[in-house]
């Protein structure tokens, strides 16, 4: 299990290859980094922060990892966890939220109810805005479904299989 | 309206439960006991003789059924037993409200907000949006927006499996939190679903939205805990209570009493309150057991 350090999109590692640039119409601010690194979905996030009260403007720079199957993972866990009845193989009746574990890593994905959408939790990393979380995305609705980024994920899938990606 | 349902003349002394003197409006469902309907359409037709007493007698008529202490109660009784109830009723307010709109919370931008209790709440309220508003603690009714309403069979639904419907009390909010936020410690989560807490909630929120951060933005919600908060303690609780915000949807309004804020006379409760948490996104067309019905404003009053 390799330890990340924060990318810096200006200044890429050799041997990282950057996938896709996406901002969620959700988040307008954030633009994020999809990149593949040493085996790793890695996700590097940034947004410059403006705080009115204070007058003062910060960059927040975040990042996700997970093991590059997390591709085929993610299509795999909507469809058939969250999108199936308990009966049809879904999880349990009742029930918003999968935990499983990929490739040693814990991870936790849950349905959102503020910005609709899916919360991707690796409970095998901290974060490194604060160290005492665990590292987080937010995928919403119109991220996935509208801006075609779950369509981006099966389409990465598709080349992990073959050995492509 | 309320000047004629208030003719003391014509009323004969019956006491009921939940009936007062003072009305002559005994058809109104908030002066019958609840009888659970046999089937959507029977709950449709319990609907259109509601909506005959309105229309004659007027809003008035459309007062709770329950008194506060008894929807305090069918609160307290849902934390133990769950929710009993078949039958669901669903304000929705909306810009368009075709079939394929979504039947939930849509996005940020407020495409579509909705209030959900059982049906023997609020079967006084008809299909009167204006009546369920009041009933439902909905205190800012526009009269130009798009409102429908459906009643939910959650025996029939596909709701009843892939949904999480319950009394949104602070127990039952916490118990929904640690077994699905389970990267949340289930102490914080206990810590911060009580009213004491909820005081404390409101001065870093407010905090937050005057520097300009995002709640449902994760990394915005960290980077203002780590400089707002020197304690530990109350940094992690502001995260865990920020994080059912915004995963959950219990903004710092939600008082955790399972009950709706009744915006008419005589008694502060409407109705009992559900949440509906739905697995996936979903739309009228995907959703079984649930019957839609216009939402208009009865005439003649």
């Amino acid at each position: 299990m390799p330890d990340f350090e924060l990318l810096n999109p200006d200044a890429m590692p050799t041997d990282a290859r950057l996938l896709l640039r996406s901002t969620p119409n959700d988040f307008p601010k954030q633009e994020h980094f999809f990149v593949v690194w040493q085996g790793y979905l890695v996700v590097y996030d940034q947004q410059l922060h403006y705080n009115p009260e204070d007058d003062v403007s910060k960059w927040i720079r975040d990042q996700v990892e997970f093991p590059l199957a997390i591709v085929a993972w993610l299509p795999w866990a909507l469809e058939e966890k969250f999108f199936k009845a308990p009966n049809e193989g879904g999880i349990p009746a009742g029930s918003i939220s999968y935990r499983d574990t990929l490739e040693g890593e814990s991870l936790l994905m849950n349905r959102s109810g503020g910005v609709a959408g899916y919360r991707l939790v690796n409970m095998s990393r901290y974060d490194y805005i604060s160290s005492v979380d665990y590292q987080d995305i937010q995928f919403t609705d119109q991220w996935l479904f509208d801006q075609g980024l779950l369509d981006q994920f099966k389409a990465w899938a598709e080349q992990y299989r073959n050995g492509e990606l | 309206m309320a000047q004629q349902a208030a003719k003391r003349s014509d009323i004969i002394p019956k006491p009921k439960r939940g009936r007062r003197d003072d009305r002559d409006d005994d058809a109104s469902a908030a002066n019958k006991p609840y009888r659970e309907p046999a089937n959507l359409e029977e709950a449709v037709e319990r609907l259109n003789q509601q909506r005959a007493v309105l229309a004659e007698k007027g809003l008035d008529a459309a007062r709770p059924r329950y008194s506060d202490a008894e929807l305090t109660e069918m609160a307290k009784r849902a934390e133990t037993q769950g929710l009993g109830d078949r039958f669901i009723v669903r304000l929705t307010e909306r810009r368009h409200a075709g079939d394929s709109d979504n039947i939930g919370p849509v996005d940020a931008n407020g495409n579509a907000k909705y209030w959900t209790a059982p049906l023997k709440t609020v079967e006084p309220g008809d299909t009167d949006p204006r009546a369920l508003a009041s009933l439902l603690g909905k205190d800012n009714y526009d009269p130009n927006a798009d409102y429908s309403v459906a009643i939910v069979d959650l025996e029939k639904s596909n709701l009843r499996e892939e949904a999480n419907t319950f009394v949104p009390t602070f127990n039952n909010m916490a118990d929904f939190a640690k077994k699905e936020l389970t990267d949340y410690d289930p102490k914080r989560i206990d810590e911060v679903m009580t009213q004491d807490y909820a005081k404390h909630y409101t001065a870093p929120r407010e905090a937050m939205d005057r520097k300009g951060y995002d709640v449902h933005d994760s990394r915005q919600v960290k980077e203002f805990a780590d400089a707002y908060f020197d304690e530990t303690d109350a940094r992690e609780r502001f995260k865990a209570r920020a994080a059912i915000e915004s995963q959950l949807g219990a903004n710092a309004r939600f008082m955790g009493d399972g009950r709706t804020e009744y915006l008419g006379d005589g008694q502060t409760a409407g109705a009992l309150e559900t949440y509906t948490f739905d697995r996936k996104p979903r739309t009228y067309e995907n959703l079984t057991g649930v019957q839609r019905l216009d939402a208009e404003p009865v005439n003649g009053d």
